[in-house]
């Protein structure tokens, strides 16, 4: 273990990588662990009866996942995939799902301390999947905890395939 | 606990139930041949294996229960003990107790399971045996370890059993999770679509040999597809291995003597199919033993045989499997039949049958010739189920009988589940839908005279005199479409006897898709069975019209 460490500037120690994604002007970020890859904006079947934000099916070598407008759901903004979109393939042990993001920026490590807690609010609105943030060149970042940002029917689907996976 | 204690458990449980099929089999091939050394031997070593293994891992009720039940195995292969039905009964009563054991700590590893009355039972049977050995200790921690039990001086006198020649249980196979296998068919999915894609653009390269190597990239590809497919495919035998204990089960409890022959238990099919197939065919061997084989003395007087006969087979036929489940019972009788169908309303007073569609009517839902309800058949529940099943599994069932000598039920079944032939529809310019083939009865070009309104909202499709209900497959999807404006084509679909039409834009084509279930958020749209990735790599949904069709005609 120890002798890993120093291979990559960028781990030090108790830092975990992040992935740095733009939703209009606000960046965001996720566990670099949990995501699979980050394509172009694929070719996507929309499916009927689903909620705007739901954009439909796509074909991952082989595999049909869903993808989700992450703009629409957590910014409210519609907005026409373009060139710049990225799609976020994120892996939740072994579910894989694939969320719409307005551009993708950088990695970054980010250590313990240079995560702060989330400023708690008198708000209707529930922010529980903002897991914390952080500062970088002047910019606030928002650390995201995907399955929370989904609304609880995915969050279900997320976790009943965890423990069927377990089991 | 810790994982490595945990995995040892676990790989012992998997392990265990492995065994213990084998065992049952082995239990009743010891039925018919008591005095089979090799198989009284091979009990042995499995029960002395499940043993030694759940003391190792702390299972100590199971060792202790396993140690009780392999002394009074030591006693029939010391031939203390005789072999007989009753003997053979405990035998599987205590390999049912044992399964369920097993099944239960796969759950629960803490779980306590009621085993005492069988236990006492055992040592019953053990007690009344005058026995030459010595009491066995029940060994601890490391007994998996200890090659054989100390032998007393007169089974030493026997021959020592040369157990690599009874090894029944010798496999050529390894499990594989079914995850793993159909990631691997996912992979090669998609290398047959970028196969395609090379080979629709090979005309761009000038070299002869590029042009060459794609076709034979081509050819391995397709190899490679169709043994992918076969790593989906489970041998038949486990679950004919079933039949025959329900068999025994059930003419034991109804006083009959039945045989039943096995052919073609090698024969593979879909793991999924296979999943649901164990009930119907329960329920058709039951019925075989109850309805259709008579009492022994009543074959004696019809000059059969006192023993009856069931046939259970598996043969392959024109891309289908089939399962043959036959027997030299009674058969059926039409005139019966259609006496009870009119009894009980199924048929109307003055309705005149052919033999062949009087047969039909064991299908009808709560039909039942018995007229003693037991607890193995005769609720009328039953072959209207197992007829449903079977099309669930996208099959068929046919129905052949020869009063007075037997009746021959063969299942057809398609040989996976993960491939369907399906009709690729499409709405608007760039959306495409897939219809099982299964559901398309019929297709129409309509240019809008064939459609009329009906009332309001609907509209009827009009054709060859018949007014078919008809929905719009864009309005239906909630997807923009032209067949609104009354151009396009028309599935005609079957549902219960009951046709509807359903419009869409146009027939892309048609081809062979695999299957791909959705995740369980959208498992809940109506009208949707799953997806499919076409030919173009796009995902694209299947459709289940007749999910449609119910869904607005109630």
């Amino acid at each position: 273990m120890s002798s890993s460490q120093s291979v990559n500037a960028n781990t030090k120690k108790g830092a975990d990588r992040h992935l740095i994604f733009a939703l209009g002007s606000e960046e965001y970020s996720v566990p670099l662990l949990k995501v699979k890859e980050v394509i172009e904006v694929p070719d996507i079947t929309p499916v009927p009866h689903t909620p705007t934000y739901y954009l439909g099916i796509m074909n991952l070598r082989g595999q049909v996942i869903s993808i989700i407008d992450l703009r629409l759901k957590l910014k409210n903004v519609k907005q026409e995939l373009e060139k710049k979109t990225a799609v976020i393939i994120l892996d939740f042990d072994g579910f894989c799902l694939g969320i719409a993001v307005s551009a993708v920026n950088r990695v970054l490590a980010l250590t313990e301390d240079e995560i702060n807690e989330r400023p708690t609010m008198e708000t209707t609105e529930n922010l529980d999947y903002i897991t914390g943030v952080a500062h970088r060149d002047k910019k606030l970042i928002l650390l995201l905890d995907v399955s929370k940002a989904l609304n609880v029917e995915d969050l279900n689907l997320i976790h009943t395939q965890k423990t069927q996976q377990a089991a | 606990m810790d994982d490595a204690e945990k995995k040892l458990k676990a790989t012992f449980l998997e392990e265990a139930s492995q065994l213990l099929l084998d065992a049952e089999q082995s239990f009743l091939l010891l039925e018919s041949n008591p005095n089979d050394s090799g198989l009284i031997d091979c009990i042995f070593r499995l029960a002395h294996n499940i043993k030694g293994s759940a003391n190792a891992v702390g299972f100590a009720d199971l060792g202790h229960f396993m140690h009780e039940l392999e002394s009074l195995f030591l006693k029939v292969r010391n031939k203390e003990l005789k072999i007989d039905a009753p003997i053979v009964d405990i035998f599987l009563r205590c390999n049912d107790l044992l399964t369920v054991w097993i099944a239960t700590l796969s759950k629960d590893d803490s779980a306590q399971v009621p085993y005492q009355s069988l236990l006492e039972r055992v040592r019953e049977v053990n007690a009344a045996v005058p026995s030459s050995m010595p009491k066995m200790e029940v060994h601890n921690g490391f007994a998996i370890f200890i090659d054989d039990p100390p032998a007393s001086t007169k089974a030493a006198t026997e021959a020592i059993p040369d157990f690599a020649s009874t090894a029944v249980l010798k496999d050529d196979s390894i499990r594989i999770h079914l995850t793993h296998v159909d990631g691997l068919i996912n992979d090669i999915g998609e290398l047959v679509i970028l196969q395609t894609v090379l080979k629709q653009q090979k005309h761009l390269v000038s070299s002869p040999l590029i042009q060459k190597t794609i076709d034979q990239l081509g050819k391995i590809t397709r190899q490679i597809q169709d043994s992918s497919m076969g790593l989906r495919m489970v041998p038949l035998n486990q679950t004919f291995q079933k039949m025959q204990r329900i068999l025994r089960d059930t003419s034991k409890k109804l006083g009959k003597d039945v045989n039943l022959h096995i052919a073609g238990e090698a024969t593979g099919l879909d793991k999924t199919v296979l999943d649901n197939l164990g009930d119907p065919l329960v329920h058709l061997i039951r019925n075989a033993v109850d309805h259709g084989i008579e009492l022994p003395e009543e074959r004696l007087k019809v000059g059969k045989s006192a023993q009856g006969n069931v046939w259970l087979s598996a043969y392959h036929q024109s891309g289908k499997l089939v399962i043959e489940i036959r027997d030299d019972g009674r058969g059926l009788d039409a005139a019966n039949l259609i006496r009870i169908a009119k009894k009980r309303g199924v048929l109307a007073e003055d309705a005149t049958l052919e033999d062949k569609e009087a047969w039909q009517l064991i299908f009808y839902p709560g039909f039942s010739t018995k007229s003693q309800v037991t607890d193995i058949s005769g609720r009328g529940v039953g072959l209207d189920v197992v007829k449903t099943n079977i099309i669930k599994l996208k099959g068929e069932i046919q129905l052949d009988n020869q009063p007075g000598h037997g009746t021959c039920f063969r299942i057809f079944l398609p040989l996976t589940l993960a491939i369907i032939d399906g009709m690729i529809i499409g709405l608007n310019e760039t959306e495409r839908y897939v219809v099982p083939l299964t559901q398309v009865h019929e297709i129409f070009e309509v240019t809008g005279a064939e459609l009329h309104a009906f009332g309001r909202e609907d509209e009827v499709f009009d054709i060859r005199g018949k007014t078919l209900p008809l929905y719009h497959l864009g309005k239906v999807l909630g997807r923009p479409s032209h067949a609104t404006k009354r151009r396009g084509v028309v599935i005609v679909s079957r549902v219960n006897q009951r046709e509807f039409a359903f419009a869409a834009d146009m027939v892309v084509s048609q081809q062979q898709v695999v299957i791909k279930q959705l995740g369980k958020d959208l498992k809940k749209i109506s009208g949707v069975s799953g997806s499919a990735i076409l030919g173009d790599g796009k995902a694209a949904l299947i459709l289940d019209l007749e999910e449609i069709a119910k869904g607005r005609s109630a």
